[in-house]
């Protein structure tokens, strides 16, 4: 069943051990933008190619099961996919295949393969951090990238009470269960139903809002102000964090030369299809 | 300088709805004391620890932290928070960092102090409470106790002279409790000044060596255990029981035997049964 609690089993999953997984949180997110940024700027199919296989060796050595992350690729892909699927049908270019007034250019087919291609990578490379970086140490590398405090604490105070509410959330079912309620019975009113459901929404936002009062009292009570600072644990990434960047950013550099050198004969691959 | 820790003076407080939260409480606490302040639910426990730092204004009345009355503006709040630290009821109050370090680092972060040092007081402190270890993990993960220590070590890490625990116990397993205790004596004989709220009787007869109760908002009572729990007129309206030993002391009593109802750990009860069976 899909909801919230679902949440708890992505980070236990972040939460596992493997090479990747124990890399620095900031290098991990340094990477992910890096391959994102570059694949996104490539007008060649070769560069995504190429950065998908290297994600695909990263997926296996971080133990991740390839068939689990092809469906959370599935569930992600509608978002982009959207944009994606009128492309061959607007854009202007040759006509390949038209029925009555629908056409396909080529430059269009061209251009939708190309951007399918950069979304696959893109949500690869986001689907590989997500599943080996726990939320905490999600937050704690974008604080430590020198994002601004309050923002951070937002981010870093939403993730700590995120795991509290679900667990709230559940307590409430549960007991709601337990005296037989059930959101499909027949054999209570609808509006009974959604009446109960409301009454739980209700009770979320005043727990969140009373919890937030309460936290709020507790970070007073120990000094906080806002001039205060927040503790960044001062650690330097390791060898091997050094390592997986450097690595990444010289298979980078190759394709580049590459694609620069030799896209003539790449044939297909090293066509530019970007229409802008 | 006196040797008088905290005091309030004719403390009174009302909130916006009009209810009278405290009625001018006068209360005294020396260095080094353990207090324990005792009354049923909704007599105004909370809202009296929440004036001992200053998070609460009186609305006529004071607080003295140290003979120095709590003037409130953020640099004297600052200082008044460093000398008094409140541990509070639920620790999911209090843990709101994603890491157990993240959270003990909080306090001493604020009072401005230098990586280095910060790093001290979070190794030493987790220590204090026996969490070494637990540094990176993620609050929401341990278990009631261990948030409890944890809460705690976030207290110890400011270095105050008076720590203020909320029901410290609520919720926790005997063994948690002993910890907590533990944890509190070796404070208390490092020379803080500790002062718990609770319900627990015979956790309180364990520990204080001095008691205030509290009852609508007034200080009905105040003495050592001896006095409060061989009051039962007392007990009875602050909606409080005696310590089981207490109980059994009235019970020989009303029976005939000749016992002394004011003695409270098992070894002295145990000792005046044993005397008084003996005659």
């Amino acid at each position: 069943m899909a909801d919230i609690t679902q949440i708890m089993r992505f980070d236990d999953l972040a939460s596992k051990d493997s090479p990747i997984h124990n890399l620095e949180g900031r290098i991990k997110l340094i990477s992910t933008l890096l391959v994102i940024i570059v694949c996104v700027v490539s007008k060649e199919l070769f560069i995504p190619i190429a950065l998908e296989i290297m994600l695909l060796i990263i997926l296996k050595i971080a133990k991740l099961s390839y068939f689990d992350s092809f469906k959370r690729l599935l569930m992600l892909l509608p978002f982009g996919g959207a944009i994606i699927i009128f492309q061959p049908f607007i854009q202007p270019g040759n006509i390949i295949w038209s029925y009555s007034w629908l056409h396909i250019t080529d430059f269009g087919l061209n251009w939708a393969i190309l951007l399918l291609v950069r979304l696959i990578v893109s949500l690869t490379a986001i689907i590989i951090y997500s599943s080996t970086t726990p939320l905490q140490e999600m937050a704690s590398s974008f604080r430590k990238l020198k994002m601004p405090r309050d923002l951070a604490m937002i981010l870093s105070i939403m993730v700590r009470f995120l795991f509290l509410f679900v667990d709230e959330l559940a307590a409430i079912r549960k007991s709601q269960k337990s005296r037989n309620f059930n959101i499909h019975s027949k054999k209570v009113p609808y509006k009974w139903v959604v009446k109960q459901v409301g009454y739980t929404i209700g009770m979320m936002f005043l727990k969140a809002y009373e919890q937030g009062e309460r936290v709020h009292r507790s970070m007073v009570s120990r000094g906080f102000s806002d001039a205060s600072e927040m503790f960044n644990e001062k650690k330097s990434p390791a060898k091997s964090d050094y390592l997986y960047i450097i690595t990444i950013i010289i298979i980078i550099i190759i394709l580049e030369i590459i694609i620069f050198k030799y896209s003539g004969q790449l044939g297909y691959f090293g066509q530019n299809f970007s229409i802008n | 300088m006196t040797d008088i820790h905290l005091e309030t003076k004719n403390l009174s407080f009302t909130y916006h709805d009009g209810t009278q939260a405290l009625k001018n409480v006068n209360i005294q606490i020396k260095k080094g004391e353990k207090i324990a302040i005792m009354g049923p639910n909704g007599a105004g426990k909370s809202t009296l620890f929440s004036h001992f730092n200053g998070l609460s204004e009186p609305t006529s009345g004071h607080v003295e932290i140290d003979g120095e009355k709590i003037i409130f503006e953020r640099e004297e709040l600052l200082k008044v928070r460093q000398k008094v630290g409140i541990v509070f009821q639920d620790p999911n109050d209090q843990l709101f960092a994603p890491t157990v370090k993240d959270d003990v680092a909080f306090g001493p972060m604020n009072l401005g102090l230098d990586y280095d040092e910060v790093e001290r007081r979070i190794a030493e402190s987790l220590e204090m409470v026996g969490m070494s270890g637990f540094e990176d993990k993620t609050p929401h993960h341990l278990s009631g106790g261990q948030q409890k220590r944890v809460a705690i070590a976030g207290i110890v890490a400011m270095r105050p002279d008076i720590m203020i625990l909320d029901e410290p116990t609520a919720g926790l397993d005997p063994e948690g409790v002993d910890k907590v205790l533990d944890i509190l004596n070796k404070l208390n004989s490092e020379g803080m000044s500790i002062v718990i709220s609770s319900h627990d009787i015979e956790m309180v007869n364990e520990f204080a060596d001095k008691i205030f109760v509290l009852y609508n908002g007034e200080i009905i009572a105040q003495g050592d255990k001896h006095q409060i729990f061989s009051d039962k007129e007392l007990l009875k309206k602050a909606h409080l029981k005696a310590p089981v030993t207490t109980e059994i002391l009235y019970k020989l009593k009303e029976n005939g035997l000749n016992v002394d109802t004011e003695k409270l750990s098992i070894e002295e009860t145990v000792e005046e049964i044993l005397k008084a069976t003996k005659n």
